[in-house]
């Protein structure tokens, strides 16, 4: 048995598993809220397409439903910006999954970038959401444009608690490096050491992927889906029907690391020899990750859209000191601990 | 490319859109609007902030009264049913009342009684449809699929009674066309006791949740003398702390026999006419259940003067069933006749003429939804952008209605 090297390199298999189970998470999730939300509505949700399956495959027909619909550019668009942002929206929102480690040694990166692994994919989602603002710049309709100017007020509100509930994060750690972070959390999780940072972790999420209660850039209310109309086929594919979601993914992914545990309590044994229990940590992950997801998208069923005005005035007010008793709690535990 | 690079963006789209040169954005809040209903809105903004908007209605226009003038005048009950459709009954019931009064008609006992039981029916119909509509309109998929589901009930229920699910056509002038089954009056009790839970359910997840209280607190503030200057009928006056309801103040029906009592909230703002509907589902469930402990169960449906019309044949099976053969044969009188019900909405009114042939010389119908369109205009005046739907459903405006 004699396999080449290449097959057996971990940052492969890192970036296949990654892959492979976001795309499996994705059609699940809206499967799982679609489903969530006509559990709590008294209906039944997907069904016809697979009865056997719970309608788990009308997502695949829907897909193929968006792929094949015309591509409309509208004359007033940039078209250039047009076609170009909504490839660049789903990069930036699956490429920070990328940067963090699924296991001790499943990573794509490698030691000496592996350390800032998580700084780096925090930086790409904060860069996401000027995308779209770009998107709703190169629409150029006026709910478009209505729509761009919300989302830019909205990452104000939310980027700096969101970023100091990491830090404080970092600081209760002592360390920025993403495995060891997850070595020093066993059954005792991050959101038990700092719960006050994981409430801000996850008012911030809700804002910055625009689940409800903050769907409001895109609020289908007055203006109808914000940026991303006039977006047809596949561009609606790539960001409002599918891009938040892989965004949502990779948030979860990093909050499943900090303050969920990572793939604690499973500690696998070295890559080569221990192939099962890498794989096993690997899942472990991803599944607490899902478990975030399926909170978010829970939000839809029970949560009306909160106003625009209200939430910047939540956001500075509270969230924001929220987020600094977070890292005062942090401060503590830094010097105690 | 249609524009130059220069137009693209922000800052400059905002001082060349407004009108005359203004620093404000028109938006178009067009009749293909998810929640513009069909209704066309020139929304000015500055900013976030509504500084003018100006309604463009019609899209819905088709032309009732002139239609209600081409036909035989019992044509046109399931011709004015379609002008409200949640609120069917009570529309119909102010056009039957309008041809009593013009054709001197009465009406028999029991025939007061099942409109009183079936307008409290049509109320909490529309009431719900409004409460669901108001729910999505601020994003509450969750309140939008409770009020429906409950409505389907409902309906269900009218479907027993009258054989259709929303257009019953069932009041007819002098009474009402068919008796319901004894399956309806068990139906009936069981369907009020889950409509009253599940209400309880829809307010605590939709009016109560924080985020749903602060998009109706304090929003679209209408005071009590202006939602009276610019003649707000239903919700949208009682809402306002202005006391008036058509069923008390100018009575009908058998509503003076029956122990109820007028909500008003003194808010004026859009939960307070959220909080009007909601009361009032449960004030109408009060009046069902009193209606049928009293209600007589046997008895002609239709009066004596309409009954005199009918062949003897079908006048023995009154107590049952009314077949239209007699209606079609009466000519109207040269004489004018009102009607005026309290719809979910509001008042409904009826003026009719007749020509001394067998369709009306002319129908004045006047609904709800247009009188409150002026008090919702004012409303909606310094609002955010973001309170137009808010302000809309509380509103319970209804485009089909109010352009006829």
């Amino acid at each position: 048995m004699d396999l080449p090297s290449w097959l057996l390199s971990p940052k492969l298999w890192d970036f296949l598993v990654d892959a492979v189970i976001s795309m499996v998470i994705l059609l699940t999730i809206v499967w799982a809220e679609r489903k969530i939300a006509a559990r709590v509505q008294m209906r039944v949700g997907p069904y016809h397409i697979s009865p056997k399956l719970g309608g788990y495959l009308q997502l695949i027909a829907d897909a193929i439903r968006f792929v094949m619909q015309e591509v409309i550019i509208p004359v007033d668009a940039n078209a250039v910006l047009f076609v170009a942002l909504p490839p660049l929206f789903v990069t930036l929102a699956l490429l920070p999954s990328f940067l963090v480690p699924l296991s001790p040694y499943l990573a794509v990166l490698s030691r000496p970038a592996l350390h800032y692994g998580l700084v780096m994919a925090l930086a790409l989602l904060f860069y996401l959401f000027i995308i779209v603002v770009g998107i709703g710049w190169a629409v150029n309709n006026r709910f478009a444009y209505i729509g761009a100017a919300r989302e830019a007020l909205m990452i104000t509100a939310y980027e700096i608690p969101l970023l100091s509930a990491f830090a404080a994060m970092f600081l209760t750690y002592r360390t920025i490096d993403p495995i060891e972070i997850v070595s020093k959390q066993t059954y005792i999780v991050g959101a038990i050491y700092n719960p006050l940072a994981f409430i801000v972790y996850i008012i911030g999420v809700a804002m910055a992927t625009s689940r409800f209660p903050f769907e409001i850039a895109d609020y289908e209310g007055d203006v109808a889906t914000g940026p991303y109309s006039d977006f047809s086929s596949i561009f609606l594919a790539l960001t409002y029907a599918g891009g938040i979601y892989i965004a949502l993914f990779s948030y979860s992914l990093l909050g499943a690391l900090v303050f969920l545990g990572g793939w604690a309590p499973i500690s696998p044994g070295p890559w080569p020899a221990d192939v099962i229990g890498n794989f096993a940590a690997a899942l472990w992950v991803l599944l607490k990750a899902f478990i975030l997801m399926l909170f978010f998208v829970f939000l839809r069923a029970v949560m009306p859209v909160a106003r625009l005005d209200h939430t910047l005035s939540f956001s500075w007010k509270w969230v924001l000191a929220l987020a600094l008793g977070a890292t005062a709690i942090s401060t503590v535990e830094y010097l105690l601990l | 490319m249609g524009l130059k690079m220069e137009q693209y963006g922000l800052v400059l789209r905002e001082v060349e859109g407004g009108p005359g040169g203004k620093k404000t954005l028109e938006l178009l809040f067009g009749p293909q609007h998810p929640t513009s209903g069909h209704i066309r809105f020139f929304v000015e903004l500055d900013g976030d902030i509504i500084v003018d908007i100006r309604p463009d209605p019609g899209f819905v226009h088709r032309t009732m009264e002139k239609l209600g003038e081409t036909r035989h005048f019992i044509m046109n009950v399931p011709l004015f049913e379609r002008l409200s459709l949640p609120d069917a009954i009570n529309v119909t019931w102010a056009y039957s009342m309008a041809v009593e009064k013009m054709m001197e008609y009465d009406v028999s006992e029991r025939a007061e009684y099942l409109r009183t039981l079936f307008g409290e029916m049509s109320r909490i119909s529309v009431h719900l449809y409004d409460l669901a509509l108001h729910a999505i309109m601020i994003g509450s998929s969750t309140g939008f699929m409770y009020g429906f589901g409950l409505r389907d009930l409902l309906v269900n229920l009218w479907a027993i009674a009258t054989g259709a699910r929303t257009t019953p056509t069932w009041v007819l002038p002098g009474g009402v066309r068919r008796a319901p089954p004894k399956a309806f009056y068990d139906r009936l009790p069981g369907f009020l006791d889950f409509l009253e839970r599940k209400l309880d359910e829809f307010y605590k997840l939709v009016v109560k949740n924080p985020a749903g209280y602060a998009r109706l607190k304090d929003v679209g503030y209408l005071s009590k003398e202006e939602a009276a200057a610019y003649l707000a009928t239903g919700p949208g006056a009682r809402g306002s702390g202005v006391d008036w309801d058509t069923r008390r103040d100018m009575p009908y029906g058998v509503y003076k026999q029956v122990e109820w009592e007028v909500k008003v909230q003194d808010a004026g703002d859009s939960l307070a006419r959220t909080m009007v509907r909601i009361e009032e589902i449960k004030e109408s469930a009060k009046i069902i259940r009193q209606l049928l402990k009293v209600m007589p169960m046997d008895g002609p449906l239709i009066g004596h003067a309409a009954a005199h019309k009918i062949p003897p044949k079908e006048r023995e099976m009154l107590n049952e069933l009314v077949r239209m053969s007699g209606y079609y044969v009466t000519t109207t009188n040269l004489a004018e006749g009102t009607g005026m019900t309290e719809g979910g909405r509001g008042r409904y009114f009826f003026q009719v003429f007749g020509s001394g042939g067998s369709n009306l010389f002319r129908v004045r119908i006047s609904t709800p939804s247009w009188q409150n369109l002026r008090a919702f205009m004012k409303a909606t005046i310094g609002a955010r952008l973001m309170d137009l739907p808010a302000i809309y459903g509380s509103f319970g405006f209804f485009p089909p209605e109010a352009d006829r």
